[in-house]
């Protein structure tokens, strides 16, 4: 069976100048950069304090996929310039990645920009990062330009900022927005704090996707306030929960309601729970859907509304899929990061091999070519 | 063969208003747990003489924690309005008075129910004094032994266990094992806001291990609970909001424990996991698994979480649960329970019938561990 393959959230590594070198100059002196603590170790440096978690001297893990996680972890083993590889940062040396993966397309993530914008209270600041970022990527993607297409992220701390990073980069010829889950406390993303923004995105016809971020306000740090009793395996067994938590601010808040064209897309969060959350949504709904602005059963606006992206080698997505058909499921390779596999079109064949082959084809990537409106 | 025994393994009790001032020991009389009225003319919990603010604390809204009675004499919405339906007047006679409660039991096919507090979900994390924490279980605990004395066979319960001083938990867990207590429950995250992998827990895990105490993790009304993450102010706080998120809670803290490595420090111990769902669970032990591979290393498991699950945890379903049989299909029958939660107001009025009817798919073998048989062999019944 023919297909073509759209992975939604593969992940480039910036090189350590990028800010330096794409900021404007007048916030050249607060370019996010790697610098090295007391004991020598890495981190980012988010103007002129430490990122949460991009700290300690493993930030390399990120780009140890398919490699023993061991020594990446180890503080101050391998720095991130060692730990580099060509298809994160080399837009060409992508492509190649993908012909061997038989991957068409790749939305480009950020890996380095999932830690700092929490950090960085001063929204100008967070801008200015942003926008060198997103001028970067632009460059990356402009290798491959039919197979590596843009995603800007958006500065998220100030609804006017993240309405003008938008519609610049917009015009520039991204194909969505990334907004990190780490979000202000009382102001997640269904707020009507953000309805402005709601308004351009529905104007532009712009996807909006949420993925995981790490900072003092993610969930993560719930049970362990202190980054360093997070191991890795619970920062990402817990990472897709605040993506989630925002998810769900938006039923609460009656966003769907206000803005019934608002397209918004889950990542890396995992799907296992989603068939459970929604049933618990509608049914909690029944008894308490007074308390909240919502008109519609929860789940009517998850399937007129919402997207989620699979991980290839997910057990419970095919059962996912057949209970909630196959419109709004995508999937992610997330290279090259630790916590992913190798090789993941082919288990995404065998994972989703029993299904209809035309609910297949929408996953693979027919659902992603209409979202985001890509040339096949 | 034989009709299925039904055993709801979480429901409420709705304690006497006046339980901590009547009961309480005489040092600590004036600090009794009880209910004062704001200005307004709400009522609010009264933990040690303050009045602390939070979705289960104040607000003048306690009448809906008896919404779940059959045909309750209020609509919802009056249970929810502020100052409408007050906490004693909301109760029905079967969250107060055991001959009542077993009624209940037989009107809805009911075998055995295991009974919780309803106040007792409220105070702990607002109550920072470990001795006064003890003395306002050690009222509660010695109330509902008595409660479920009236018909042993019918009524069950388990004791309250607060979290500040672990030394005196471990007391007050040797304490009601003699008063016939089948279990224990702790609040679902740490009264400190912390992780129950911390060893400092660990001596209370000793005991219950030795005792064979099964340990309930409960959604609570801990007001810096999960989904307060995102709203630390109240105003944000809607009722389907909280009901949504409360099983976070519980999904938290029973996740600190793998982190944690407890169940591998006491290969004996056995956790409840109450009133959270249960169709997130093979998502999360398939997640959990899943990481576990890659960084397994920097934990303190040394075996995969799913086979501490199968071999140390139980969760229950709701009734309501359409999707349950799910879970169950894809992780076995044997760690499977269900409650009934009678009488709060998110509860199912018929849960035995919706319980067969969510089960019916299932093996009839398999229907019958969930609706008792497992119970009965993991509290002794």
């Amino acid at each position: 069976m023919s297909a073509t393959f759209v992975d939604i959230d593969g992940h480039i590594m910036e090189p350590a100048n990028l800010w330096q070198d794409y900021i404007d100059p007048e916030y050249r002196d607060h370019a996010l950069k790697i610098s090295k603590d007391e004991n020598g170790l890495e981190y980012l440096n988010v103007d002129g304090n430490k990122s949460f978690f991009g700290r300690g001297g493993a930030l390399g893990a990120l780009g140890a996929i398919g490699k023993d996680v061991r020594p990446y972890l180890e503080p101050g083993r391998i720095s991130w310039d060692e730990a580099m590889v060509p298809g994160g940062y080399i837009g060409s040396e992508r492509a190649k990645v993908m012909d061997d993966e038989r991957i068409d397309m790749t939305l480009v993530y950020p890996s380095l920009g999932l830690l700092w914008e929490y950090d960085c209270p001063d929204v100008k600041v967070a801008a200015a990062n942003c926008r060198a970022y997103n001028d970067w990527v632009f460059d990356f993607c402009s290798e491959a330009p039919t197979r590596l297409i843009p995603v800007a992220h958006i500065p998220m701390g100030d609804v006017d900022e993240a309405i003008k990073e938008m519609k610049r980069t917009a015009a520039l010829g991204a194909k969505a927005m990334m907004m990190g889950s780490d979000c202000e406390p009382g102001r997640p993303y269904g707020h009507p704090y953000f309805d402005p923004l709601w308004e351009e995105a529905v104007a532009l016809d712009m996807p909006m996707t949420i993925h995981p971020s790490t900072g003092p306000n993610s969930v993560t740090a719930v049970a362990y306030p202190n980054p360093e009793d997070q191991t890795p395996w619970w920062l990402f067994l817990y990472g897709g929960e605040t993506v989630k938590l925002n998810f769900s601010s938006y039923f609460n808040h009656g966003t769907f309601d206000r803005f019934p064209d608002l397209k918004v897309v889950i990542l890396e969060s995992g799907i296992g729970w989603l068939v459970w959350w929604l049933d618990r949504m509608d049914e909690k709904f029944e008894v308490n859907g007074f308390t909240t602005p919502m008109k519609e059963i929860p789940s009517t606006y998850f399937k007129r509304q919402a997207f989620i992206s699979m991980d290839p080698d997910e057990r419970l997505a095919p059962l996912s899929i057949e209970i909630l058909g196959a419109d709004r499921f995508m999937w992610a390779y997330d290279f090259p990061h630790s916590d992913s596999i190798l090789d993941p079109v082919n288990e995404l064949e065998k994972n989703l091999g029993d299904l209809p082959e035309e609910d297949q084809r929408k996953v693979f990537g027919g659902n992603a070519l209409e979202l985001y409106k890509l040339a096949s | 063969m034989p009709a299925p025994r039904l055993i709801d393994i979480d429901s409420h009790v709705l304690e006497p208003p006046d339980l901590w001032v009547n009961n309480i020991e005489p040092k600590y009389r004036d600090r009794a747990l009880r209910f004062e009225k704001d200005e307004k003319g709400w009522e609010y919990m009264c933990v040690d003489n303050a009045h602390h603010h939070g979705y289960f604390l104040d607000g003048g809204i306690f009448g809906r924690a008896g919404a779940g009675q059959p045909n309750p004499p209020h609509p919802i919405e009056d249970y929810l309005t502020p100052g409408k339906v007050g906490y004693a007047e909301g109760r029905p006679p079967g969250a107060y008075d055991p001959d009542e409660h077993v009624k209940v039991l037989d009107q809805r096919g009911i075998d055995t129910v295991i009974l919780y507090p309803t106040l007792g979900l409220t105070w702990e994390t607002v109550c920072p004094d470990p001795a006064l924490a003890l003395a306002y279980a050690r009222v509660y605990n010695d109330w509902i032994a008595g409660f479920c004395a009236t018909s042993p066979d019918r009524l069950a319960h388990v004791a309250h266990i607060p979290l500040r001083d672990i030394e005196g938990a471990v007391e007050e867990v040797r304490r009601v094992k003699g008063q016939g207590a089948r279990g224990l429950m702790i609040y679902g995250r740490p009264t400190n806001g912390g992780s129950y992998g911390d060893s400092s827990f660990d001596p209370l895990w000793d005991v219950c291990q030795e005792l064979d105490l099964p340990v309930s993790l409960h959604a609570s009304g801990n007001p810096k609970y999960f989904g307060n993450e995102l709203y630390p102010q109240a105003d944000h706080t809607v009722t389907w909001w909280v009901y949504m998120w409360a099983a976070e809670d519980v999904k938290l803290g029973f996740t600190t424990f793998f982190q944690g490595g407890v169940f591998e420090r006491f290969p004996g111990f056995k956790l409840v996991i109450t009133e959270s769902g249960s169709g997130w669970l093979p998502h999360w032990l398939e997640r959990m698994d899943e990481y576990y591979e890659i960084f397994g290393f920097t934990t303190g498991m040394k075996m995969k979480p799913t086979d501490y699950f199968k071999r140390q945890c139980w969760i229950d379903m709701e009734p309501e649960e359409k999707e349950a049989h799910r879970p169950i299909e894809l992780l076995g029958a044997d760690k499977f329970l269900w409650a009934g939660d009678f009488p709060h107001s998110d509860s199912s009025a018929d849960p035995v019938g919706e319980l067969k009817e969510n089960l019916s798919s299932l093996p009839e073998p398999d229907q019958r561990k969930i609706m008792g048989e497992n119970a009965i062999a993991l509290y002794n019944l």
